[in-house]
């Protein structure tokens, strides 16, 4: 005769046993995942290593300076065509007012005033370092360029990078 | 039956106790095993976390022999994962059918020469080392047994002869043979991280460039170049013409492969003349107002020291620099005298080896015992051969406020000290900054060619006959320039030299350095002070011309003293 308990025992140890199996065999599959995965990053990394020197190679100066006289519009940075900011100029101001306005009455001055264009600070200004060798044609001091806004924050750009994309093993 | 029943009972009594017995020692079992699982499962996870994470990280791979990158990161030398393949002869069933085969991939084999190979009583020999991927596709293509391939590394210098003298090359087994390769093998060949040298691959192209123009332009045989940051002594570029492939090193010859600016030694000339005044002036012996005779030529027992450009009167300090007269500096070195001489370029290095990190170093040649003849010819340079290594690192101290730096090829990080060997005062220093300055602007100065508008070059001219089998000969010269920029806070000294440069029509037939190694450092200044952070200055700007002011103190009324 069995009794409840010994059968719930039994039960028990069978669902143990069961869990064990899963397990263990869910554990091997995971270790074959991670084996593939380490093996594919390997390889990656041995491409990216045989990239980097080609990229060296590719980056040879004597070869760049062949392609740029080859295909750009560029000729060697003239030493005046480097200036620093204290050289700039300042912003030229928007017109100032006639002496006559000054005199005029209150109301029309404080009217005009308000109708003049407002002002927006400076855009943020980045100085392009003299790093590349050449400099376009035109013979302006172009070394100072203006960065647009960025639309996107730099948050925006982080949460792209850091989302998990979808790995393929081989 | 009394007996029976005890009997019974004590048999009963003692099974109880096995059963008793039994069951403790299983419940005990189970609950050890319990007690474990709990302590597994409940209390452990963080350490089991925290073993799983270290388990089998896969780290940046390691090829056999670490990188050498320039002061930017460039790759300068890489190992490559190639095949090599090698076969076992007494598994090759057909050698002369798989010889032919072979041959048609491997076109450098004849098929008799495979044919040999293949039909040796070995059982193993290399038929090529490190082949192309396509080569080894093709060969597996063929299918022929007892031929296999071998997993190796081979060392790759993407940039070529660009940094041949500075980076060196390895032998067949990846072991170092010349320059930095050799001088780091230990640490190269463990692996690990790129070893950063302190070059700018950009401005060695530049110098490189612009140092080949001008050798071909004057037919000279060979040259070198050199940039270094004049406060730590960090080598930006290095060059030496004729260089060579160290992808194919074993097929340059001696001369492509001899390092002109570490190992070459050679006597050159007035360039030293930096040296023999700074000791003058540091040592007091003399003044810039101070000048000595130079109106007819010395002659000590069978030689004869004349003046390139005679002025034939008396000169001051600062035009015996500017007219570079051997004869003024001579009497000045004369008045020194010999030991001080001796002791001053000791302590610039002259007399040794020089620190640089490269296997390939020339050991200076100077006179023992040091006559008096010596004491003169030295001050202008001859009868002591140096490299331009020396050159440019005992250039540097004169400039940079009177510190000397061992020159290095590796870049220094900026938290590392500088430290420097104090060898002339910092007024000393500040009068040889005028002076060579002074070269460079002043009309009559040797060194025009060498200025680079806004970045106020300094410097001297050396021009040497090359001694072949103890004779002069007068139309073998070594020609080079030593500049500093910018003069007024000198950043980077750049040497050049040229080896047995010919006059040109453009030159008027002049091969002296003026004309020949001048024009290449004012190239190489213009072009590479924007990419090494100089920025160009107003060299009209007075506090600049108040920097390098200098009285000529000149005793002739038709010079203009500036």
């Amino acid at each position: 005769m069995i009794r409840p308990t010994t059968l719930a025992m039994l039960l028990l140890a069978a669902s143990a046993g069961g869990l064990l199996f899963r397990v263990s065999f869910e554990v091997a599959e995971l270790e074959d995942r991670l084996g593939g995965l380490n093996r594919a990053i390997v390889k990656e990394q041995e491409s990216i290593h045989v990239l980097r020197a080609e990229w060296s190679y590719l980056n040879q100066p004597s070869q760049l300076a062949a392609l740029a006289e080859r295909y750009l519009d560029l000729v060697p940075l003239a030493t005046e065509q480097i200036q620093t900011f204290a050289a700039l100029p300042l912003r030229p101001l928007p017109e100032t007012l006639d002496d006559d306005e000054i005199t005029a009455d209150a109301a029309t001055l404080l009217a005009e005033v308000k109708g003049l264009p407002k002002l927006k600070p400076l855009a943020p200004r980045r100085h392009v370092r003299a790093r590349q060798e050449t400099v376009s044609r035109p013979e302006v001091a172009a070394i100072f360029v203006t960065q647009p806004a960025p639309s996107r924050t730099l948050g925006d750009v982080l949460n792209d990078v850091m989302k998990p994309s979808p790995v393929r093993v081989e | 039956m009394v007996a029976q029943d005890d009997e019974r009972q004590a048999t009963l009594e003692r099974a109880r106790t096995r059963l008793l017995i039994g069951g403790a020692v299983f419940t005990a079992c189970f609950l050890a095993v319990g007690l474990r699982l709990a302590d597994l499962g409940l209390l452990r996870q963080e350490q089991d976390v925290r073993a799983l994470q270290s388990r089998e990280v896969v780290g940046q791979i390691k090829t056999q022999r670490a990188d050498i990158v320039d002061r930017q990161g460039e790759l300068l030398a890489t190992n490559l994962v190639t095949a090599s393949l090698f076969a076992n002869p007494r598994r090759v069933p057909d050698p002369a059918a798989a010889a032919l085969k072979l041959a048609s991939v491997l076109p450098e084999f004849s098929a008799a020469e495979l044919t040999a190979k293949l039909s040796a009583d070995r059982a193993f020999v290399w038929l090529k080392r490190n082949l192309t991927p396509r080569q080894q596709f093709e060969i597996n293509r063929l299918g022929i047994p007892g031929l296999d391939f071998e997993r190796e590394e081979q060392r790759v210098y993407p940039h070529g002869a660009l940094t041949a003298h500075v980076v060196g090359f390895t032998g067949i087994d990846n072991e170092g043979l010349v320059g930095i390769e050799k001088s780091f093998d230990a640490t190269l060949a463990g692996g690990g991280e790129a070893l950063q040298l302190s070059l700018d691959l950009r401005v060695q192209y530049i110098l490189r460039k612009e140092l080949s123009e001008q050798i071909e332009r004057f037919s000279a045989i060979g040259g070198g170049g050199l940039v270094i940051d004049a406060d730590t002594g960090e080598i930006v570029a290095m060059v030496s013409l004729p260089d060579f492939d160290p992808n194919s090193a074993n097929e340059a010859d001696d001369d492509a492969r001899f390092n002109r600016i570490s190992l070459g030694v050679y006597e050159l000339g007035s360039v030293f003349k930096i040296f023999n005044h700074a000791m003058a002036l540091d040592s007091g012996i003399t003044s810039m107002k101070g000048g000595y005779d130079a109106s007819k030529p010395i002659r000590v027992a069978r030689f004869t020291i004349n003046d390139f450009h005679g002025e034939n009167r008396w000169l001051s300090v600062p035009e015996i620099f500017m007219y570079s007269s051997n004869v003024g500096s001579a009497k000045m070195a004369l008045h020194a005298g010999g030991e001080m001489q001796r002791d001053f370029l000791s302590d610039l290095g002259f007399l040794e080896r020089t620190s640089v990190e490269l296997p390939e170093q020339g050991k200076p040649i100077y006179p023992a015992p040091w006559r008096e003849i010596s004491t003169m010819t030295i001050s202008y340079g001859h009868g002591i051969a140096v490299s331009p290594m020396h050159l440019a690192s005992a250039t540097a101290a004169m400039v940079n406020g009177g510190l000397l730096h061992s020159p290095t090829l590796i870049k220094r990080s900026p938290s590392d000290p500088v430290l420097g060997k104090r060898v002339i005062s910092r007024d000393t220093s500040d009068s040889m900054r005028r002076l060579m300055r002074l070269v460079v602007e002043n009309e009559n100065g040797t060194g025009g060619n060498a200025a680079a508008p806004g970045y106020v070059v300094g410097g001297k001219t050396g021009t040497a006959e090359k001694q072949v089998d103890g004779r002069y000969k007068t139309k073998a010269l070594v020609s080079s320039f030593v500049g500093v920029f910018p003069s007024q806070a000198p950043r980077y000294v750049v040497v050049v030299m040229l080896d047995e440069p010919k006059g040109i029509k453009e030159s008027y037939g002049y091969a002296t350095a003026g004309w020949t190694a001048a024009p290449v450092v004012s190239r190489v200044i213009s072009q590479a002070a924007p990419l090494l952070g100089v920025a160009p200055v107003d060299e009209d700007a007075p506090e600049i011309q108040r920097a390098l002011a200098l009285s000529l103190y000149s005793r002739v009324r038709t010079v203009a003293a500036n």
